[in-house]
This record gives C-alpha cells, sequence and structure tokens, in this order.
C-alpha cells in the first residue's frame, strides 16, 4: 500500500479547504468501504485522503410530515435501513440500504460514500488495462460481461453502477446537495449520476469535481407503496446481478404515480418512463406487470455474455409490481 | 473404549478461539527482512534481460533474486532423453516463466512498503512465446509445448488404467449411454494466506512455514540447496488450513535464495490475491463416459477418459489416477477403462485440493449413472443398489502379493476391509425420505416453483503410506506424542492423541502432542490423502503399544504378575484378575533404571488382502425458481461410512466444512482466464464466490460408525469424500426438479435458466 497524508476534516469547510489545496491529489473517505480497496490495489493513488467522518451534523435522517425526506451524507447504510420510519414510509431505501453488502460493511459504508462508489468490474479490480485505468479499451465488449457489464450500452466504460441505494433513491427522485468553494448546489439524481463522464480528466460515475462533496441527500416523492429487489449469486455481501425499484402512489388499487428504475444493468440507475407509462392510472395485473417488464426490457442490447441479465430484470420487474399490490 | 469414539475437546481448540494460535504470518523475527515476489504479466515468455540495479539502490532492498542467482540443481527434473525435445526442468527462479503470475524475482527489503516499491524498479524486457491455456487445446495437435518434451501430456503417455476389455464389453451391451462432462477450475482459498520464514545460521537452514509436509519440504529444500537433509530442518506452525493447496516449497526456497544472498532472515507470504490465483487451483477437466448396459440394468463396459488442466508445473498424476478411480471401482462391472491426460498449459499451477480428482470423476459419473437410470426406466437409487461395488470387491482374480493390495486398484478380484456403501445409502434414502422415479424427472411444482430430490454416491481411498510415531512415557504418569503430522484444521493432533492415549490407558488430558518440526519429530508422510487417521494412527497405536509392552513388562516384575494379566487404566496398572493388586504408572516408570520409556513404531499401513476404503452417500432436496434459475439448496444428508469415528465432533465437522466446499464447487466457485492475456480475472472475494453462512442449508451428518478389521480401533478415511459426491447430488436434484440436465459445473442460475428456456422454445 502506497503512502498518503490522512487529515480528519472537522467541518464541510475544512474539508472542502483540504481539496482544494491538494487538487486532484486529494480523495475523500466517507465510510472507506469502496476507498481502501481501490488504494490497496493501487487503482486510486492519492498524496491525501481526508476523512469526513469526523465532520458533525452531517449523520441524520429527517422525516416530517410537512418535509421532503432529508438524509445526512455521513449517515450510514445500516441506520437506513434499520429505521422504522424509513422501513414503513420509504421501504424502498430502506430494503435497499439493507442489502448492501453485509453488516458489517454497512455498519461502516455511509449513503453519500454508496453513491459515489466507483464501478467494480473485474477488469479494472485486476489491474486490465481500461478507460478507467489510463487505457483506451473496455474489456467488457467482447469479454466476461455477466457480472459487471451494461446491458444498455455506454460511453467508453461499459460497467454498471454498482450502488444499490442509487437505484432506490432513483425511485424517489432524489436530489443530491453538493458543497463546494462556489457554494450548495443541487442535483437530480440523473443528472448526478449521468453514466460515466469526463470529470478533471477523470472517467467518473458521477459528477462531483475534485473540490465538491456530498452533504444531504433529499427525496421529494413520497410513495404509498414501494420495494426494492435485487438478485445476486449470493444472499449476502454480493453485488447485484439486477435490481429494480418501484415506488407508487397507489390508491384503490389505482397506481397514480410511479417510479421504476432498473440496477445493476446500465451505468447509472436505468428508469424506465415507457413502462411507467404503461402503469399510471391501471391497476395492476399480471399482464400488465408482464407488459411492463417487456417495455422496460425494450431497449436493452445485452453484451456477448450478459443476455441472463434482461431475462432476470423482467422477472425481478414483475415481481416487483406485483408484490406492491399484495 | 475411554478416550477413543468421544468428542473429547480439540487441544486446538483454546489457542485458536482466544487467538493465542501462531499462524505463519504471525512468526515474524524482529530482525526479518520482508520479502516480495515479482510476478509474470506473460503466461509464457522468455526473459530476455533483467536489471535489478535499480531496485537494489534504494534504500532498504537488502537482496534481490532472478533466475541468474537460482540453485543450479533443479526443482523439478528435465528429461534430456527425449529426441529433439528435451523435457525443461524448472529452478527455484527460471528464464523462462510459464503463466501469468509465474515468479520472475523476488526483493527483500527492511519493510515490506520497499519490498514492493523496488519490485517497480526491477526492469524487465519479456519475449513473449506462444501460449496455451486450454487443457483440450494443449494436448491436440501443434500447440506450444509449454515444457518440451514433444508433448503437452505430462509424463508423455496418458495415465491408463484397465481391467478385462472395455471394448469387448461394449460389444455385449443393449444399450450405451455416453455423456461428457466438465468442470472447471476453483481456488481453495484457505481462510489463512501461506507465509514463510528463513533463516541461515553456519550454513544450516531452518524454516517455519505453513506446511502439511515438513519432511517432504525438507528434502526438497535439501535438493535445492545441495544441503544433506540434516542441515534442513523445517518447522510446521498452526495451519488456517491447507485443503492440499500448502502442498508447495516453491514460496520457502525463494525465501530461503532471499535470506541466504541478504545474510539475514526473510519472511515472505502470499497476499490475499496471490492466494486466490496462484495458490494451487483444483484442475479444471473434460470428462467423456461410455457406458454399456444390459436390458436388466447390470454393467458391461465402462469406458472413460478425461484431459486435466495442470498448469506448468508439478503435474497432477495423482489427480489423475484419482479421477480414474471412482470411474472404474464405484460400480461392479467386469470391464473397466480410463485414460487420463494430464495437460500442461500455460495457466497458473493447479495442485492437491481436497479429493484432489475424485470430486471431478463422481460429478461426470454419478451425473451419468442418473441418465441411465432414467434411459433404463430405473429408480437412480435402485440402479446404484444393484450396481454399486459389493463388499466381495469387483469381478476377477487376484493372486495376493508380497507388497501390499494398493489403495486404488484397478483389477478385480480383491475384497474391501469394509464396505457399508449399502447401509449408506438406505440411511441416506430414509433420512430425505426418498421418493423412487422410475420414470426419470419428476419436474414437481409447488408454489410456482420446482422441486426435486437427487443423490450421489462415493468411494474414496483410506491412504496407505509409511508413517512413525515415538511415544515416551515419564515418571510423573503422562505421556508424550513425537509426530510430524500436521494440524491443518481437520483435528489430526487430537485424535492422533486420543488414539495414543486410549492405547497407553491414560487420560486425554495426560497425554502431550509434540508435532512438525525435523528436528524433534519422526518422519511422517504428508498429512494428506485422507490417510492421517489410518496411517498415522496405526504408528500412533503401535508406538503406544510398545511402550505399554515395556510398562507392563517392568510392572509384572514389580507385581510379581504375568506380564498377559495386567491392564493398564486411568494411569494405574494393575491385575486382571486382582484389580488391588496395582501400581501407579509413574511408579512403574521410576523404577526403570532410564525413569523413562519410550515406545516407537514406523508402519507401512495396509493389506496385502483387502482393499481399504471409504464410501459415502449424500442426498439433497432442492429447490429452483424457474424465473431467475435459482437453486436454494432445502435439505443436505450425508452419510458416511469411514470404519469407527475417533471423534465424533471433529467428524461432523469434516462433513459439514467437505460439503459446504462441495456446493461451492457445484453452484458458484469458478475461476477464469482471461483468453487474451492468460491472467486471471477473478482476483477478489467478491467475485470469486464462495457460499457465505446464509447460504449454506442445513446439512445432516451421519457416519454409521462400523469399525473396520484393519484400523488403527476400526477408523478409515474421512478427510476428503464429503466433498467428492456434492456437485454430482446437486446436478441430479436440478434434474430431478427441472427435467434439466446440466453437464458443466458450477450449476449458476444462468446456465439453469437458459436451458429452461432453450427447452421452452
Amino acid at each position: 500500500m502506497i503512502n498518503f497524508k490522512h487529515i480528519d476534516a472537522s467541518s464541510t469547510d475544512h474539508a472542502l479547504s483540504v481539496l482544494s489545496q491538494y487538487g486532484e491529489g486529494a480523495r475523500v473517505l466517507a465510510g472507506g468501504q469502496d476507498l481502501l480497496f481501490r488504494i490497496k490495489k493501487y487503482i486510486v493513488k492519492p498524496e491525501c485522503v481526508v476523512n469526513l467522518k469526523t465532520i458533525p451534523g452531517l449523520n441524520y435522517i429527517r422525516l416530517t410530515p410537512e418535509e421532503n425526506l432529508r438524509i445526512g451524507a455521513l449517515t450510514t447504510l445500516s441506520k437506513i435501513a434499520e429505521s422504522a420510519e424509513l422501513q414503513q414510509r420509504y421501504s424502498v431505501l430502506a430494503q435497499a440500504a439493507g442489502v448492501v453488502a453485509s453488516p458489517q460493511i454497512r455498519n461502516m459504508g455511509t449513503l453519500g460514500g454508496n453513491i459515489c462508489q466507483d464501478v467494480w468490474c473485474w477488469y479494472l479490480q485486476d489491474g486490465f488495462s481500461c478507460w478507467k485505468s489510463g487505457g483506451k479499451f473496455c474489456d467488457l465488449a467482447g469479454g466476461d460481461s455477466r457480472y459487471y457489464g451494461s446491458i444498455m450500452g455506454g460511453h467508453l466504460c461499459l460497467s454498471n453502477h454498482p450502488s444499490d441505494t442509487a437505484v432506490a433513491l432513483a425511485a424517489l427522485d432524489a436530489r443530491i446537495h453538493v458543497a463546494s468553494p462556489r457554494g450548495e448546489r443541487v442535483a437530480p439524481i440523473s443528472n448526478f449520476l449521468p453514466g460515466h463522464t469526463w470529470i478533471d480528466g477523470r472517467l467518473q460515475s458521477h459528477t462531483l469535481q475534485f473540490d465538491e462533496i456530498v452533504t444531504e441527500i433529499e427525496a421529494p416523492f413520497r410513495p404509498t407503496h414501494s420495494t426494492y429487489l435485487k438478485f445476486a449469486l449470493r444472499k449476502s455481501w454480493d453485488f447485484a446481478i439486477a435490481s429494480v425499484a418501484v415506488s407508487a402512489v397507489i390508491e384503490d388499487g389505482i397506481w397514480d404515480e410511479v417510479r421504476i428504475v432498473l440496477g445493476g444493468i446500465a451505468t447509472f440507475p436505468y428508469r424506465s418512463l415507457e413502462a411507467e407509462s404503461l402503469l399510471r392510472k391501471k391497476k395492476i395485473s399480471d399482464a400488465l406487470a408482464g407488459a411492463a417488464a417487456e417495455a422496460a426490457l425494450q431497449p436493452a442490447k445485452p453484451l456477448k455474455m450478459n443476455g441472463y441479465k434482461v431475462d432476470l430484470s423482467k422477472t425481478l420487474l414483475r415481481r416487483a409490481l406485483l408484490s406492491l399490490a399484495e | 473404549m475411554q478416550v477413543v469414539g468421544r468428542s473429547v475437546t480439540r487441544i486446538d481448540a483454546h489457542d485458536k478461539i482466544s487467538g493465542g494460535a501462531r499462524y505463519s504470518a504471525d512468526y515474524l523475527e524482529g530482525e526479518a527482512l520482508q520479502g516480495k515476489t515479482l510476478r509474470s504479466p506473460y503466461p509464457h515468455a522468455e526473459i530476455l534481460r533483467i536489471d535489478t540495479s535499480k531496485a537494489e539502490a534504494l534504500p532498504g532492498v537488502r537482496a534481490v533474486v532472478t533466475f541468474h542467482d537460482a540453485p543450479e540443481n533443479p526443482f523439478e527434473e528435465g528429461d534430456e532423453s527425449v529426441p529433439d525435445s528435451p523435457v525443461q526442468p524448472v529452478y527455484v527462479l527460471n528464464r523462462v516463466v510459464r503463466h501469468v503470475g509465474d515468479e520472475v524475482a523476488a526483493v527483500a527489503a527492511d519493510t515490506l512498503e520497499i519490498a514492493e516499491e523496488a519490485l517497480g524498479k526491477i526492469e524487465v524486457e519479456y519475449k513473449p512465446l506462444p501460449f496455451v491455456l486450454d487443457a483440450e487445446a494443449a494436448v491436440a495437435p501443434g500447440a506450444p509445448l509449454v515444457r518440451g518434451g514433444g508433448t503437452n501430456v505430462a509424463g508423455r503417455t496418458p495415465i491408463l488404467l484397465e481391467r478385462g476389455d472395455a471394448a469387448a464389453g461394449m460389444a455385449q451391451a443393449d444399450l450405451v449411454v455416453e455423456g461428457t462432462y466438465r468442470t472447471q477450475a476453483t481456488s481453495p482459498l484457505s481462510l489463512e494466506p501461506r507465509y514463510c520464514l528463513a533463516r541461515w545460521e553456519s550454513g544450516r537452514l531452518t524454516v517455519w512455514k505453513s506446511s502439511r509436509n515438513v519432511y517432504g519440504d525438507r528434502s526438497r529444500l535439501a535438493r535445492v540447496f545441495g544441503l544433506p537433509h540434516e542441515s534442513v530442518r523445517v518447522i510446521g506452525l498452526y495451519m488456517g488450513a491447507g485443503f492440499g493447496s500448502k502442498d508447495e516449497t516453491r514460496l520457502a526456497a525463494i525465501t530461503a535464495l532471499l535470506a541466504q544472498k541478504a545474510g539475514r532472515s526473510v519472511r515472505m507470504g502470499y497476499t490475499r490475491e496471490e492466494e486466490l490465483a496462484f495458490g494451487r487451483w483444483r484442475h479444471a477437466t473434460v470428462t467423456r463416459i461410455r457406458m454399456g448396459l444390459k436390458r436388466d440394468g447390470s454393467i458391461t463396459a465402462i469406458d472413460s477418459s478425461s484431459v486435466l488442466n495442470t498448469g506448468p508445473y508439478s503435474p497432477g498424476f495423482g489427480v489423475g489416477a484419482r479421477l480414474g478411480h471412482g470411474l472404474t471401482y464405484l460400480y461392479t462391472c467386469p470391464n473397466a477403462r480410463f485414460e487420463g491426460k494430464v495437460a500442461f498449459t500455460n495457466s497458473p499451477v493447479a495442485g492437491s485440493y481436497r479429493g484432489l480428482g475424485a470430486p471431478q470423476g463422481h460429478f461426470a459419473l454419478e451425473s451419468l449413472v442418473d441418465e441411465v437410470a432414467e434411459r433404463l426406466g430405473i429408480d437412480p437409487l435402485e440402479f446404484r443398489k444393484r450396481n454399486h461395488v459389493r463388499p466381495e470387491g469387483q469381478p476377477g482374480h487376484y493372486q495376493p502379493k508380497e507388497e501390499l493390495v494398493p489403495a486404488q486398484p484397478i483389477e478385480g478380484g480383491i475384497p474391501f476391509s469394509s464396505n457399508f456403501l449399502a447401509e449408506c445409502l438406505e440411511e441416506g434414502a430414509k433420512r430425505i425420505g426418498w421418493k423412487p422415479r422410475p420414470h426419470g424427472p419428476r419436474k414437481l411444482k409447488v408454489k410456482g416453483k420446482y422441486r426435486g430430490m437427487g443423490m450421489a454416491c462415493c468411494i474414496y481411498k483410506t491412504g496407505q503410506s509409511n508413517s512413525s510415531a515415538v511415544v515416551k512415557v515419564k515418571a510423573d504418569g503422562t505421556a508424550e506424542l513425537f509426530m510430524s503430522i500436521m494440524e491443518i484444521g481437520q483435528g489430526a493432533w487430537t485424535i492422533l492423541i486420543q488414539i495414543a492415549a486410549e492405547t497407553l490407558g491414560l487420560s486425554f488430558d495426560d497425554v502431550k502432542g509434540v508435532f512438525a518440526d525435523t528436528e524433534t519429530t519422526p518422519f511422517s508422510h504428508s498429512t494428506s490423502g485422507s490417510t492421517t487417521t489410518f496411517t498415522s494412527g496405526l504408528a500412533a497405536l503401535q508406538a503406544a503399544e510398545d511402550a505399554k509392552h515395556q510398562i507392563l513388562e517392568t510392572a509384572s516384575r514389580l507385581l510379581e504378575v504375568d506380564s498377559s494379566e495386567l491392564e493398564i487404566r486411568d494411569g494405574v496398572v494393575f491385575a486382571r484378575s486382582d484389580p488391588d493388586h496395582h501400581l501407579p504408572l509413574g511408579h512403574v516408570v521410576t523404577r526403570r533404571e532410564n525413569r523413562v520409556v519410550v515406545g516407537q513404531a514406523s508402519v507401512r499401513a495396509g493389506s496385502k488382502t483387502h482393499i481399504i476404503n471409504s464410501f459415502g452417500a449424500h442426498f439433497t432436496e432442492v429447490e429452483v425458481d424457474p424465473e431467475s434459475g435459482t437453486i436454494r439448496v432445502l435439505k443436505y444428508v450425508a452419510v458416511h461410512d469411514s470404519g469407527r469415528t475417533v471423534n465424533p465432533e471433529s467428524a461432523y465437522g469434516q462433513i459439514v466444512g467437505g460439503v459446504v466446499q462441495g456446493l461451492g464447487y457445484a453452484l458458484m466457485e469458478e475461476i477464469s482466464l482471461d483468453p487474451e492475456s492468460g491472467a486471471p480475472q477473478v482476483l477478489n472475494l467478491d467475485s470469486f464466490k464462495i457460499p457465505n453462512l446464509i447460504d449454506v442449508p442445513a446439512i445432516e451428518p451421519i457416519l454409521l460408525n462400523r469399525p473396520d478389521p484393519i484400523g488403527p480401533y476400526g477408523a478409515k478415511a474421512l478427510g476428503e469424500p464429503p466433498l467428492v459426491p456434492v456437485a454430482a447430488a446437486i446436478a441430479n436434484a436440478v434434474c430431478d426438479a427441472t427435467g434439466v440436465r446440466i453437464r458443466e459445473l458450477p450449476i449458476t442460475a444462468e446456465k439453469v435458466l437458459a436451458s429452461l428456456n432453450a427447452r421452452q422454445s
């Protein structure tokens, strides 16, 4: 492992000033479950690691009848998974947080960190040359894409976004609050996680600039029903091969509002407006759930080895939709 | 019996639970340098130039070794005699590297960080050579040669096992069923990454390592460094499991080379990634079987062949032979043939891994047997009951010889010392609630999901090797057992002490063990091959008997009772006819001139008239989700005939552990190479899938506990068998549930769904 400087940030401003000072040589640590692995694997080689966990006041779940749900970026995944109120009113998020990796990782990992994690593609992990490691190639196109490959195309890097919670948050119309020396900006999650994007010369999974940090996640959508289903090869400590988040406002069996987001299959949380539109103002049925699943996966263009994700995503979406009717 | 057959607390339990146990990575002398290995990025290349000067110039670097420094004695011998294509020898470090990750150079430095930095400063110019990763491609004509010798078939000819005449038998058949089965490479993934510490002192080498064979390590190190055996000492430390994969001495040899050059002790080990990718895999295999049958279901011939991917080094002849053993011996059949090609390739090295080739062979055979039963319209359990090998053995005539019967014979006419396979089948079927299915897969649907049951049997050698033991009984009435057996996690130390204590008439706590140090413990075989309880158990028993005999001689004089009338129990020597006529054991010892009793034994375990094999039958029930292909194992029953159980809790642990490993092998584990670069694609535990605790079903281990007439206190082998039939049992259950037959491991949800979809369309 390389040597680097470690700074405990005492406040958001302190963190931002360190980031400005070190420029691209700094990395933030909001739980470390993603970053430390990448440092040990020599995927990132920071001069300085800024520990955000020492910043007071960014660990909260604020849930009032009047306001949008607000969650501090440093709130741990366990806290979100175990929150009785979230389980009741935003079960999609509580469920997604509860199936991330293992209990140990959920105790350390934070919501802000989870949505900002980079791809876990084994070609990147194992030292193959690729867009993310400075090369000009993506092995997933012709290689083994079973676990980490997108079926919805992508820009350069074809590795899927690995986060569970980002998929759930996209189904809640989440807005990401970002602090920088220039003040605060608020980005809809679709802008925050648009697929792999060049930022400051790095091909990133998110659009944070080097001197920005996530402070809060806000969720305006208030579903009456929601759920997150994840398929992985193991029951615990595994990334989704495919997942689905559905949230809806259902009254008397009629689906007034609905959000459908697929995970594990695209370079960003993949929202299907086509599937949503089929359901609006309808009552759910086996046939309608099936039609929505077909519509959602219609645009899929699987890579050489990951056609399985198409079938799997349809099954998950159908089951998720029907489960909300029960 | 007082001690054998009881679940005494394992002697390693306290150390391991309290954190007091010292494993190889914990063994660190204050002065020791830290070593790191530079590994090849190419699957096959010649090193044209290697410049270590920049690495050596780095402050804190104490030694760098390359093939220029390698001793001239090879690690593996070559063969000059092959016309035009000599077999290339292998040295500690080589000018030609033969797999991605092959050792190129090594650095010893003051800290691990400096050593790592130095690796980056070694300049190497490679000339890439043609390479071959796949075993079938490697044995096809025109493939690049991995080791010379004119062929990639290791040993240059296939392993051939033949009984009767398979072709003639096939000609008599009313029905011939055949199938091709593929198994993947996988990594044993010991919890403990292997480490080693090497120290030179006045020309003598001492090595502390994660070892399962201290004498084997000593002999290889002595050969490579040109030293008398007595100048090398190898000490085995607590092992965080080996599963066979730590059966290598190359790490120790490179570490010793660094220590020699640096003039200081050096410690070096594997990272988790190195352990996963280069820690000796299970051989990937392709097996073709043809089975000839009469209409009544009797077998006329079994003809089989396998190709095994062994990587470039230490060819797995034993792996091939064990693969063939199950194929040719589990079912009664006068004509059987197996041809095994162990193929050199440029894949990372495959080595010993629990069960060697048996899980691969049994997956093929026991899958095919279900297919045969379906074709014949016989329930698969019934087919096995009719055809499995009987206690009298395979048909044939055997002339007893002077030497022992091999543990894995091919010829017929030799009875088993004990064979309770019929009872295993009976018991397992009862426990799982077996439902006969003479008409093939049932494809039962319960709440939208398929359910099915499957089963598979296994036959496995009880290892026969050389071992020796020394038992010292001291004046305080306690004893010490000296042996070179390793505690690899299986409980060997505990059961060897149990056997010695039982024989001596002492309590378990009154016998201590001293193990695995070539300076103080006598020769033993490697702790492998399901050999320890049987072979070393006999050595411990006989050494204890020798000591007991001497004690009784002395006691006989003191008590004036014939020694045949005396017995020892709970540390007291007494006359059987008059238990009040007694002396404490310690008292007897103090009355001897040397105040000590030393018993010893060297054994070559086995039988001249009987085969000593273990048996098992596994039964499982699974649920398959037809919309995702997901397999859930609902129930698992594993029944074993391993003779008398010496320590039931340890034995149950062996069974459950073996089944869990087997489930990982059957359902998810897979380590693959990038075909273009030959580099391992799976270097982290998120992508190398092993079952988590939550993925493991309730497993019911059952031991028949029927004593074998030859084994120590009736014990036979148990270490490896529990892994052997698992994959086939799962494949058969999945087929019963869905009607889909998966002939390639691992049986992933993806493959099941694809097969279900293919059937529909």
